[in-house]
C-alpha cells in the first residue's frame, strides 16, 4: 500500500516537473508568435529597416545574423573536428584526455559576456580589428567552440570499438581509419554538434553586442572590417522604445524570425541526431 | 639446415597495463603452415597475447611492452616498426564478428581499397577470389550489393575473414572467432580454419578444447600471464605434463 503511494506520488511529482518546463516554453512561444504575428509579411522579412528600425524591415539584421553565424561555424568547425579528433584517435593519455574534457565543459560555462569583452580586448583592440564582422565572428566562434566540440567529440566516441579495432587490424593508417571509419559513422553526429553550435551562436547576442554589430545604419557588410547588423541587437534597440507601440510590435517580429532561425537550426540537430542513431542500428 | 625465421617468435616478454602485468616471460615460437591452438580460462591472457602479436595494444593507456617479439624475423617493437605494414601481414579476426555498414562486396575489399587502390577495376574479381577463399561465394554471390549486416552472424565472421585475407596476411590471429556461432557456422569457420593453415601461420585462442584438438597441431596452454605448458596438440591433450594444464584439461 505504501509502496503504491510512493510510487504515484514519484509519478506525480516528475509530471508536475515535465509540465512545468513544458508550459514555460510553450508561454514563450506563445507570446512570440501571438506578439511578433501581426508584425510579419513578406516585406517586414525583405525590407531594410528605416527610422532606427520604427518603419520597413528586418532584411539586414536577418542576413547580418546569417553572416555572423555561418561565420563562427565555418571557424570553429575545422578547429572543433582537428580537437575532437586528436583526443580520440591519437591522445593515449586517459588522465590527459579528461583534463582537456574538463576545460572544454569549463569553457562552455563562462558567461558570454566574458567572451565579448575579452575577445574585443584581444582581437578588436589589440590586434586592430575593432567593431567588425570578423571581430564577432571570431569570438562567437570561440564561444561556441566547446559546445561544437563536446558534440562532436561524442559523436565520435559513440562509434563502436570493434569498427575501429577492425580497420586497425586491417592495416589501415590513422588518416585512412579517419576517412573511411571515423568521418563516415559519425558524419550525422557532427552535423547535429555544428547546428547546435549555430543555434548557440544564432542566439547570442551580449558578446557581440559591441562586438561585431551597429545599432542601426548598418547594412550587408562589404568588408569583414565593418560591423554588421544582427537581429538581437535589433530587438535591444527596439525594446529600449518600448513607449512606441510600433517599436514594440517590430521587436516582436525581429524576435519571431530569430526564433524560427534557432528553431530550424534545432530541428535540424534533432534530425540529424535521429539519423545517426539509424546509421548506428544498421 | 632452414634458416628461415619462424613466422612468430616471442623472447621473454612481459606485458603490462598501467604497471600492471598481464603477461609475464613468455617464450614460444609459431610454425608456418600450422595452427596452434592458445588454450586458458577466462583472462588468462589469451586475448592480450594475440593483439600483443599485431600491435592492437599500442593506443591502449598505459601498455607497456618488454622483452622481444619478432615476426618473419623483425623485431616488430623495435624503432621504426610500420605498425600498418606489420597489421597487412598478421590479419586478426574478433570474437563477434564485425562487419562495415557497407554492402557485402565493399566490405570484401574494405582494407585492399587502402592498401592497393590502384587495383580498383580488379575489386570485383579480387572479392570474388577471397569470397570464395573463405567458402563464402555461393552463399553471398546474388545479393554482393546488399548490406552486409542482412547476413547471419557465421557469414559475417566468414566475410571479415575474406576482407582480412584481401589484404594479403601471411599469419592469421583468431580470437574465439567460433564463441558466438551456432554449430553449422562453427563447422563453416572451422573447415576454413583447415583451408587457412595450409598456407598460413594460424594462431587460435579459444575456449572449445574439442575444437582446439580438431583442428591444430600445436597447443599452448595460458594460465594467469604464463604460458604454463606448450607443445604438439596430441601429447599436451593426451599426456599433459603439468598440473595446471592437467587441472585445466579435466574440467
Amino acid at each position: 500500500m505504501r509502496r503504491r503511494l510512493v510510487d504515484s506520488a514519484t509519478r506525480g511529482l516528475l509530471f508536475l516537473t515535465t509540465l512545468a518546463g513544458c508550459s514555460l516554453l510553450a508561454l514563450i512561444l506563445t507570446a512570440v508568435v501571438g506578439r511578433g504575428f501581426p508584425s510579419m509579411s513578406i516585406e517586414f522579412l525583405t525590407r531594410e529597416a528605416r527610422d532606427f528600425g520604427l518603419d520597413g524591415g528586418i532584411f539586414h539584421q536577418i542576413a547580418g545574423t546569417l553572416i555572423l553565424t555561418a561565420s563562427a561555424g565555418i571557424v570553429s568547425f575545422p578547429i572543433a573536428l582537428g580537437s575532437a579528433l586528436f583526443q580520440t584517435e591519437f591522445l593515449k593519455s586517459a588522465g590527459l584526455k579528461q583534463a582537456l574534457r574538463i576545460a572544454t565543459y569549463t569553457l562552455n560555462g563562462v558567461p558570454t559576456i566574458l567572451f565579448g569583452l575579452t575577445g574585443y580586448m584581444f582581437f578588436g583592440a589589440l590586434l586592430g580589428m575593432g567593431v567588425s564582422w570578423v571581430t564577432g565572428a571570431l569570438i562567437l566562434a570561440v564561444m561556441i567552440l566547446p559546445t561544437v566540440q563536446i558534440s562532436v567529440l561524442e559523436a565520435i566516441e559513440s562509434i563502436p570499438a570493434h569498427y575501429r579495432e577492425s580497420g586497425m587490424a586491417l592495416g589501415l593508417t590513422p588518416w585512412a581509419q579517419i576517412r573511411s571509419i571515423v568521418l563516415p559513422q559519425s558524419f550525422y553526429g557532427i552535423v547535429t554538434g555544428v547546428l547546435l553550435g549555430l543555434a548557440r551562436a544564432a542566439g547570442e547576442t551580449a558578446a557581440i553586442m559591441f562586438t561585431a554589430t551597429a545599432f542601426s545604419g548598418a547594412g550587408i557588410p562589404r568588408s569583414l572590417a565593418r560591423p554588421v547588423s544582427t537581429l538581437q541587437t535589433h530587438i535591444l534597440v527596439l525594446a529600449q522604445e518600448a513607449v512606441n507601440p510600433k517599436a514594440v510590435a517590430n521587436a516582436w517580429g525581429a524576435g519571431l524570425a530569430l526564433t524560427a532561425l534557432v528553431f530550424a537550426l534545432m530541428l535540424s540537430a534533432l534530425w540529424a541526431r535521429s539519423r545517426l542513431r539509424l546509421e548506428s542500428h544498421r | 639446415m632452414n634458416d628461415t625465421p619462424p613466422p612468430i617468435e616471442i623472447r621473454d616478454a612481459c606485458v603490462s597495463f598501467r604497471g600492471k602485468t598481464v603477461l609475464d616471460e613468455i617464450d614460444c615460437e609459431f610454425r608456418p603452415r600450422s595452427a596452434t591452438a592458445v588454450i586458458g580460462s577466462s583472462g588468462s591472457g589469451k586475448t592480450t597475447l594475440l593483439r600483443t602479436i599485431a600491435r592492437m595494444n599500442d593506443g591502449m593507456d598505459g601498455f607497456r611492452f618488454r622483452g622481444k617479439l619478432f615476426v618473419q624475423g623483425s623485431e616488430i617493437y623495435g624503432n621504426g616498426t610500420d605498425v600498418c605494414r606489420l597489421r597487412g601481414k598478421v590479419g586478426m579476426v574478433f570474437q563477434k564478428p564485425c562487419v562495415f555498414p557497407k554492402s557485402v562486396l565493399e566490405n570484401a575489399v574494405f582494407g585492399l581499397k587502402h592498401h592497393q587502390p590502384e587495383r580498383k577495376k580488379e575489386f570485383p574479381e579480387l572479392a570474388e577470389r577471397f569470397l570464395r577463399e573463405a567458402f563464402l561465394w555461393d552463399e553471398v554471390k546474388d545479393r554482393l550489393h546488399q548490406p552486409a549486416a542482412v547476413l547471419s552472424q557465421g557469414q559475417q565472421q566468414r566475410l571479415a575473414i575474406a576482407r582480412a585475407l584481401a589484404v594479403g596476411p601471411e599469419i592469421f590471429l583468431m580470437d574465439e572467432p567460433t564463441a558466438s556461432l551456432d554449430p553449422k557456422s562453427t563447422q563453416a569457420i572451422e573447415e576454413l580454419v583447415r583451408s587457412l593453415k595450409q598456407k598460413h601461420c594460424v594462431v587460435l585462442a579459444t575456449h572449445n578444447l574439442g575444437q582446439a584438438r580438431r583442428l591444430c597441431e600445436e597447443v599452448l596452454f595460458v594460465c594467469e600471464g604464463r604460458i604454463r605448458e606448450s607443445g604438439p596438440a596430441s601429447r599436451v591433450f593426451d599426456n599433459p605434463l603439468d598440473e595446471e594444464t592437467r587441472a585445466y584439461l579435466s574440467q
